[in-house]
């Protein structure tokens, strides 16, 4: 019964279209953005500050990881999520992590944070929307789990 | 031991929050100025810029603020007169104190002197308070108070005097900022929940409480259609798909992106390259929120439902993620990192990895603090200049220099609301300043005008034009930055 109820729930949740992120960075826009990044914040710097300080702070490492993990988040934006799966589908994708907290499912935690990092070098972000559906089935299982 | 090292973050507080206070944010906003200026009439002669007397909201740009701060204002005006120092000074100084309060709402809550600590030095360093503690934000203010009506009230077991200290903490609260009006309710209410049975079996003292607290109210009661004129211009209400756009509104506060990366998009609210809470603070985070979750303790719910409740008045106006409307939650992510980073030490993972993990958060978390220390006095004066009005007092300076008594003085409006500048900077003395009040648009000698300058005047005059006007026989420009154009300044 309650893997009926699931499955139901899955293709209420796949039937839901899409929406289209706010943010559509993906790894080729994380490169493009590096270079003018970079130059921006030197300019700010200044002449008159030791290049040692400006290389230490304003570094490429520093600004691939900062843009890469900018990108990462935007991946769980709590209102791109909403826009994809409603209120009720957020709930229970809110209730997958809560769960992953408490089972401690490893195969499941790895891939809940990994999605959002592979879906960063696949070009159309929208792959992530599939994503918050599939994890918001399993965390509507979860719940379901509680109720003998 | 432990108040040793809390003395020591409180100073380290201070100064984070007093160095190159006047200079950095570059310049004062609108509000603060009229804050400043409102103080100094207040100071002078009891009533406001409009000449009314001892305001219950002051009316300023016709947006009625809230009025605590202008009053806050008046001591600290007296002593630095009106200057950049006088008008943050109020908001640097509860910014600070607010720092050994979270020391002692953790200890009543988790018992623990680390996670006290440990909270006490995060709001320490919180680019999101230091962001509101540097400047004249009244907001600031509200969240000392809440924090200090809510500090009393956990204290106040068989102390009638530290409820009744709590209640009017509270009252300040409550008119200290524009979303006090909706969150000290709010607030009042989750208390009353989660404290129901001590509650009822103090009807008196909780009575008498509520009575002291609805004292403060009468003034936004009295003054209720005023109040809601800053709510009406900012609301959501009205709008197609109001509820929609609440929900979204509220969600984006949680957005790790507005919280860790960004920020607020409003130059005055936070430091470009950064997020209101440091990255380290991510694992931590998460930690304290699963950790709070766990426990049934009413305190710890108490906790999370602020935690829940904090986005709500930010989220019936616009734009969003607001960190200003938001401001109430600050104290609460400092609390929360420090449950995560406490559990964490004392989970019971391999000693190594344990190890490891701390060195690595450390490295972050030096690495972080000293970014952001560079990009809030390196980057953000140089950055957000036209955010803060800078520019505005040079011009306000040199124009009062060269002025002569019988010439009109022409202003534009274009960078901004000029008039209350001239008012702060040129200390013009307040009670002509009532009896010739008209508009915002005149007084003395100066008129403000909107748009292109392309009017002449017959008699002898002055003219602050935008950069893209030619006024007459060029005097002086005024850049920001050395080479961002603000006012061209001529005269004929």
């Amino acid at each position: 019964m309650k893997i009926a109820i699931t499955m139901l729930f899955a293709i209420f949740l796949i039937l839901k279209p899409i929406s289209t992120p706010s943010n559509k960075c993906n790894i080729n826009t994380i490169f493009q953005a590096m270079p003018p990044v970079i130059w921006y914040e030197q300019t700010i710097d200044g002449k008159d500050q030791p290049p040692t300080l400006t290389r230490f702070i304003h570094n490429k490492l520093n600004i691939f990881s900062s843009q890469m993990a900018k990108c990462y988040a935007y991946r769980l934006d709590p209102v791109d999520i909403y826009r994809s799966l409603g209120i009720l589908g957020l709930f229970f994708w809110v209730y997958f992590a809560w769960a992953m907290s408490q089972y401690l499912n490893k195969p499941l935690i790895f891939a809940f944070l990994l999605t959002p990092f592979i879906t960063i070098f696949i070009p159309d972000p929208r792959i992530m929307g599939y994503s918050y559906k599939i994890f918001a089935s399993i965390g509507f299982w979860y719940f379901l789990k509680r109720f003998k | 031991m432990s108040i040793k090292l809390l003395v020591l973050i409180t100073i380290l507080a201070a100064i984070l929050r007093f160095y190159h206070i006047s200079s950095n944010p570059p310049g004062l906003y609108a509000d603060e100025i009229s804050f400043g200026y409102n103080a100094y009439s207040l100071l002078k002669t009891a009533r406001d810029e409009y000449g009314i007397f001892l305001p219950a909201a002051i009316r300023s740009f016709d947006d009625y603020k809230t009025p605590l701060y202008a009053y806050l204002l008046i001591p600290s005006i007296l002593i630095f007169n009106l200057t950049e120092i006088a008008v943050r000074l109020p908001s640097a100084i509860f910014g600070t104190l607010s720092v050994p309060l979270i020391y002692l709402i953790s200890l009543k809550i988790f018992k623990r002197k680390k996670i006290s600590l440990f909270g006490a030095l995060l709001l320490a360093i919180s680019p999101w308070h230091l962001q509101f503690s540097r400047a004249g934000f009244e907001a600031n203010v509200m969240v000392f108070f809440e924090v200090l009506g809510f500090t009393l009230f956990l204290y106040s077991k068989n102390r009638l005097k530290f409820l009744l200290a709590s209640a009017i903490s509270f009252g300040l609260a409550f008119n200290s900022y524009h979303a006090a009006r909706i969150w000290i309710p709010l607030f009042f209410l989750a208390i009353a929940f989660f404290y129901r049975k001590d509650i009822l079996g103090s009807i008196y003292k909780i009575t008498l409480s509520l009575l002291i607290f609805a004292l403060f109210i009468i003034p936004t009661v009295l003054n209720f259609k005023q109040a809601l004129i800053r709510g009406k211009e900012v609301s959501i209400f009205g709008k197609e798909n109001a509820p929609k756009e609440f929900v979204q509104n509220y969600l984006a506060h949680f957005s790790p992106t507005f919280l860790f990366f960004s920020g607020d998009s409003i130059g005055r609210h936070s430091v470009s390259g950064m997020g209101e809470l440091y990255v380290f603070q991510i694992p931590f985070v998460i930690i304290g929120i699963v950790a709070l979750l766990k426990k049934t303790d009413r305190n710890y719910k108490l906790l999370l439902t602020w935690l829940i409740l904090s986005p709500i008045p930010a989220s019936i106006a616009t734009p969003v993620p607001h960190a200003l409307r938001s401001i109430t939650s600050i104290p609460l992510w400092s609390i929360i990192t420090a449950v995560g980073a406490v559990s964490f030490l004392n989970s019971k993972i391999e000693k190594h990895f344990k190890y490891a993990a701390i060195l690595l958060v450390g490295l972050i978390f030096a690495y972080n603090v000293f970014t952001y220390l560079h990009l809030y006095h390196i980057h953000y004066p140089k950055e957000k200049a036209a955010d803060w009005s800078a520019g505005t007092k040079d011009m306000v300076l040199y124009v009062n220099d060269i002025k002569k008594s019988s010439e009109n003085i022409y202003v534009t409006k274009d960078n901004g609301i000029p008039y209350i500048y001239f008012l702060f900077y040129t200390k013009y003395d307040p009670k002509t300043y009532q009896q010739e009040h008209g508009d915002n648009n005149h007084f003395d000698n100066y008129t403000f005008y909107k748009g292109v300058w392309n009017f002449a005047d017959t008699g002898e005059y002055l003219v602050v034009a935008d950069p893209g006007s030619h006024p007459g026989n060029l005097m002086k420009e005024i850049f920001i930055n050395e080479d961002d154009l603000l006012y061209r300044i001529g005269k004929k």
